[in-house]
């Protein structure tokens, strides 16, 4: 893979691209719960009706996706301060999903839980932290340059 | 596990990182207290009804899906369409304003300035959105899970940047920006 950035110059294609793939992740894993859900009895088919099954799926596209964000922020000036901070707080709110999800099994009916389940899958599924990321590197320039 | 021994940080972006977690988290405290979501998805059902109105002067009913409440269902003689929590922008709000707030050396007029109008501009853009969402699957409904989960996300971040980075004087509306 190109850098996403080269001296003096941003790739911004690159940028989008990483951006794009990470969202047909969020995606396929999307078409899966569609596939896979029957809305008539409100209840999953087979492999998908083990909750295991559905975490570990879960799990796997936002390893994908950090992996992904995570080699291409590597590439940046001064890559390894942004994407390492991109990982730290990746895991976090990885963490953190996990914790709700445990909580989650033992009370499955808690609709706040549920809601806030949902509002960590997407910060971690959904790109929106490699974008973050990427306005953190303009961000530490601006702080660069002003010191 | 890399490590952050190459990387020097300096005072300014240890509080920058340290004030965007707080406001992170002030925001879920409130997001607990307030009924923020509730607000925002009444407020985008209703806007985003009246603009399918007024745009393609179709009327459309509305339910509440209750038990728990998962959100409302809008829906007109050819097509249902679900408008849950999720779908109300919180979760990019959020992150939108603990990146604003954290940067250190800025006005805070320029703060209160870009916290406004960029919640006024995502909040609209997100209506936009539903609106074109649902004109989609009327006509074309092949097209919608890629509208939905791709191209307008996609579209919703690029927006985000830019405010980011009209914030942090790299980019300008009229002339160039800093490079």
């Amino acid at each position: 893979m190109d850098d996403v950035f080269r001296p003096g110059k941003i790739i911004w294609a690159r940028f989008f691209i990483t951006l794009l793939f990470i969202l047909t992740v969020q995606t396929i894993q999307q078409y899966l719960s569609y596939v896979y859900y029957d809305r008539v009895c409100n209840c999953w088919s087979k492999p998908l009706d083990n909750i295991f099954v559905r975490f570990a799926i879960r799990e796997a596209c936002v390893y994908f996706n950090i992996l992904c964000a995570f080699s291409q922020l590597k590439k940046m000036r001064k890559g390894e301060f942004i994407s390492n901070i991109f990982l730290y707080i990746s895991i976090g709110f990885d963490l953190l999903f996990i914790l709700i999800a445990g909580i989650r099994y033992f009370n499955p009916t808690d609709y706040r839980l549920g809601q806030k389940y949902t509002e960590v899958f997407s910060y971690l599924n959904s790109g929106s932290l490699f974008v973050f990321c990427f306005a953190l590197y303009f961000l530490t320039n601006k702080i660069q340059k002003n010191n | 596990m890399p490590s952050f021994k190459d990387a020097t940080l300096n005072k300014d972006q240890q509080r920058f990182l340290i004030l965007a977690f707080i406001w992170f988290l002030a925001w879920q405290i409130i997001d607990f207290i307030a009924p923020i979501d509730q607000w925002l998805t009444d407020s985008i059902v209703a806007l985003s009804r009246a603009g399918i109105v007024l745009l393609f002067n179709k009327s459309t009913i509305c339910y509440r899906i209750q038990d728990p409440f998962q959100g409302y269902m809008i829906t007109d003689s050819v097509a249902s369409f679900k408008i849950a929590h999720s779908c109300n922008g919180k979760a990019i709000l959020f992150l939108f304003t603990a990146f604003l707030w954290a940067i250190p050396n800025k006005q805070l007029s320029k703060k209160i300035m870009y916290t406004l109008s960029g919640f006024t501009l995502i909040f609209f853009a997100n209506i936009i959105r539903i609106i074109t969402l649902f004109q989609v699957l009327r006509n074309t409904p092949d097209w919608f899970d890629f509208l939905h989960h791709s191209l307008f996300q996609w579209l919703m971040y690029v927006i985000i940047l830019f405010l980011w980075m009209m914030f942090l004087d790299q980019v300008k509306l009229f002339g160039r920006g800093s490079s």
